[in-house]
């Protein structure tokens, strides 16, 4: 086994958070690895071919893609090291075990910083594991990535950003969509991705859910049903649209495998996607080393991940004694600020109030005098 | 079916193509690209079968996780073909059977 | 809860659910208590050998072969697919002197009914081709067999279940009741029970309740670290052990405290799955009540399976895991009646024996709840 291999930050996970992180880090330098299972990096930046909102800090206008190019030209720039097609797959306290291109290393690192991402949540029902129906970052990927349609008319489950922002772009691809369903009676994204759709004579069909996906071997049809006021299918409603491929845009949940090795402590937050690390205002959990930063932390979007990340990068080199408190602190404040504005307004509200509620969980277990609480 | 024209992205760049064999049959392919991307091109949506009960499976979550996509590549068992990426003069078989074959 | 039973057993592991379901075949009012869920402790993190040439002549063969039988009817009996596989098993040995050591432990098992045979490598490969050709042999046990341990505790519950008993996980007992020097009930922190009988069929956590009554049960936590690979095609035909996992059970003194295998107990242990993943253990460690595997513990027995099956190198490992097992110092459980705490019934402490010992235990104890 290879081993021996010494950074002072290792960032695992290579999309917006991590690379964001792993250049404040290098920049204050600090000798920074990021390491990603993948073999391109950028996470799921490189699917988003939409232009991002908010200001011009959030690189509003510009399109995923090339915010991801961006940060990759930035980390080089800073000297920060990137290995791909490495795995972690073990934290050991420092130590982290990698399968890198198939063989073992260790890596020792003054700080770990996880950002891991997230993974697209799956639903169940008649025929939810046919060929054919599929995650709609999965149908992203294929779109926009690999350019390969993976079929030709579409129904979307979930009206939330990624199932309309998805239908678009099908439709950019050249697919047809049939129908957005959605179980809950109002629509779930952004009005302006709505429209969009919309305007193509899309439906978007709320108090909808698919009751079940008929097929020989692989996705035929899609029958759709009504929800009565119980919440329960109404047989009378029933109906059947000729699609082939089902998309499923339901919610993401928080890749937390490594934190729970780690053995930090964890808080459950529906809103953000389940159980996640309880983190403090510098994103760092409760052990001593240990960050994190971006859909780890609770399923957000790209540019908070990428403000998250900058945070824990500024915070672990300030850690490691690379910068003086009074240039952190005012570098942590701009960026805290920012963060601010991306979760204002009736989007970001609810985020913010179960972000703030994180912190707050995190102060009351800090005062019980969590053992293990910044040791 | 491959997306050759696309209003942002622009036409698409065709990388070097290679030929690949599934269960028997040889496919073109993009030098690469994921060997999912390369069946699902050509419409086999069908990657594996279930070894209880036989049940069909494709592509579900594209990254590598959900291993619905796992198929036998050059006799290595259980590869995830969604993020494995195209090598000319592969040898790709599904476990149609059932069982990790 | 209604406050009255005959028997309440405490802990829902193998131990327990069978313990539930034999009381409850007797015609008793049975309550099963676990502050966590069915096999969510040691029963969830173990393998599945159903092992008889590991054992002792003497009460800890005659049991496991008690068991054994029972085993055979097991599924039928319970309605539920326990995936049970008479396979049949070998414990491989390196080197001429582990086979001496085999060798012995043979003739007196013979003696006792169990039919063990030791096959120089060659014959060996035979039947499992996958051993390294430069091992010495192994000693082949048609006895020997496996099943899922999760499976086996659902299947006791819901048996015991349809036969009358409560099973209530989340349920946790902070304290066993007394009452004119017997115990009759228990402390939870959903309020008290009572119960003609308490089995304590806890494992590692065994000895916690009983210390408030002066009794120091000799129970340690050995934690075992496992590898779960990729589902494979079969290629193995046995359950698999290697003799150092012998020597580390019963000649502990022979172990090289400079060699990292040893020093973490390493003994090969190695089965297929119905699914078709091979469960790889394990080191025997004593860490207290850490669960965590470890590095050094997952890179032993990653190495020394290398060493019995080459064939592994290729294998991808998908999950690693640890349990803890109750250990006992003579390396036999304490099954029975508690001398000066009568109303209490023990059934814990099998360390790796608990899959083997689980139905006999259960018939054994039920056998107690007159």
């Amino acid at each position: 086994m290879a081993t021996g291999q010494t950074f002072d930050i290792v960032v695992v996970g290579a999309g917006p958070a991590g690379l964001a992180a792993a250049i404040e880090a290098a920049k204050r330098g600090a000798r920074t690895l990021v390491v990603d299972e993948n073999n391109k990096p950028g996470g799921q930046l490189f699917k988003q071919i939409h232009k991002f909102f908010g200001s011009h800090e959030h690189r509003a206008g510009v399109r995923g893609y090339d915010i991801g190019r961006q940060l990759l030209d930035e980390a080089a720039k800073c000297g920060v090291e990137v290995w791909l097609d490495a795995v972690v797959h073990g934290l050991f306290n420092q130590r982290l075990a990698v399968l890198r291109e198939g063989r073992q290393v260790t890596v020792e690192a003054g700080r770990i910083i996880l950002a891991t991402g997230a993974s697209e949540n799956a639903v169940a029902f008649p025929g939810s594991t046919l060929p054919g129906v599929m995650g709609a970052g999965a149908i992203q990927t294929m779109i926009n990535v690999h350019r390969v349609l993976p079929g030709n008319r579409f129904v979307m489950l979930g009206s939330g950003n990624v199932g309309l922002i998805v239908c678009y772009q099908l439709m950019q691809a050249g697919a047809e969509v049939l129908a957005v369903v959605e179980a809950m009676p109002s629509i779930g994204g952004y009005g302006v991705h709505a429209a969009k759709i919309r305007r193509a004579g899309v439906p978007i069909l709320v108090g909808t859910t698919i009751s079940r996906v008929v097929g020989q071997g692989k996705v035929e049809s899609v029958v759709l049903a009504t929800l009565g006021p119980d919440g329960k299918i109404d047989p009378q409603s029933e109906r059947t649209l000729a699609a082939d491929t089902v998309g499923l845009a339901v919610g993401l949940t928080p890749l937390t495998e490594l934190a729970w090795m780690a053995g930090c402590e964890f808080f459950f937050s529906p809103k953000l996607g389940g159980h996640l690390p309880l983190h403090d205002d510098n994103m760092l959990t409760s052990l001593p080393y240990l960050y994190v930063a971006g859909d780890i932390t609770g399923v957000e979007e790209a540019s908070t991940a990428m403000e998250e990340g900058r945070l824990a990068g500024i915070a672990a080199a300030e850690s490691l004694g690379l910068l003086a408190a009074a240039a952190a602190a005012a570098d942590k404040a701009a960026v805290r600020q920012r963060i601010d504005v991306l979760r204002s307004g009736p989007f970001g509200e609810g985020r913010r109030l179960a972000k703030a509620e994180i912190l707050q969980q995190q102060a009351l277990r800090s005062r019980q005098g969590g053992q293990s609480w910044k040791a | 079916m491959r997306v050759e024209k696309h209003p942002v992205l622009g036409d698409r760049k065709v990388g070097r193509m290679v030929t690949i064999s599934v269960d028997g049959a040889e496919i073109e392919a993009v030098e690469g690209e994921p060997i999912a991307a390369a069946l699902l091109a050509q419409g086999m949506i069908v990657m594996r079968k279930t070894p209880r009960f036989g049940e069909p499976r494709g592509v579900f979550c594209g990254i590598g996780r959900c291993t619905d996509c796992a198929m036998t590549v050059d006799g290595v068992p259980n590869v995830r073909t969604c993020v494995t990426p195209v090598k000319a003069g592969m040898v790709i078989t599904s476990n149609l059977k059932g069982g990790g074959e | 809860m209604s406050n009255k039973a005959e028997v309440i057993v405490i802990g829902g592991g193998v131990i327990g659910t069978s313990v539930a379901y034999y009381a409850a075949k007797a015609g008793k009012r049975v309550v099963l208590l676990d502050r966590g869920d069915i096999a969510a402790g040691t029963s969830g993190a173990c393998d599945g050998f159903i092992i008889m040439q590991s054992k002792n002549p003497g009460p800890h063969l005659d049991l496991a072969m008690q068991s054994a039988a029972l085993y055979r009817t097991l599924a039928a009996e319970l309605d539920y697919d326990i995936e049970y596989m008479p396979c049949g098993g070998m414990i491989v040995a390196e080197s001429e002197k582990q086979a001496q050591l085999l060798q012995g432990l043979i003739a007196k098992q013979k003696q006792a009914g169990l039919q063990v045979e030791l096959l120089p490598i060659a014959q060996a490969r035979q039947s499992e081709p996958l051993l390294a050709a430069d091992l010495w042999g192994a000693a082949y046990c048609a006895n020997d067999a496996q099943v899922n341990p999760i499976r086996l505790a659902q299947g006791f519950a819901q048996a015991a279940r349809r036969l009358g008993a409560q099973i209530r996980p989340g349920v946790e007992v902070q304290a066993l009741l007394e009452e004119n020097g017997r115990v009759c009930g228990v402390k939870t922190g959903q309020g008290e029970l009572r119960a003609d009988y308490v089995v304590n069929a806890t494992g590692v956590w065994a000895p916690t309740l009983l210390s408030p009554f002066g009794i120091e049960l000799p129970i340690k936590p050995r934690r075992g670290q496992i590898l779960v690979t990729e589902p494979l095609p079969p290629m193995l035909n046995h359950v698999l052990l290697c003799a150092c996992y012998l020597i580390a059970k019963y000649h502990p003194e022979e172990l090289d405290p400079t060699d990292r295998q040893h020093r973490l107990g390493v003994g090969l242990a190695v089965e297929q799955t119905a699914h078709g993943s091979l469960l790889i253990g394990s080191t025997r460690e004593f860490a207290g009540f850490d669960r965590k595997t470890t590095l050094a513990g997952i890179e032993a027995v990653a190495q020394h399976a290398r060493r019995i099956l080459p064939a592994l190198a290729k294998v991808n490992i998908i999950r690693t895991f640890a349990g803890l097992r109750p250990h006992t110092p003579d390396g036999l459980p304490i099954l029975g009646p508690v001398e000066g705490l009568p109303g209490l019934i023990m059934a814990a402490g099998h360390e790796g024996d608990g899959i083997a010992l689980a139905p006999i235990t259960g018939q054994k104890v039920a056998e107690y709840l007159k």
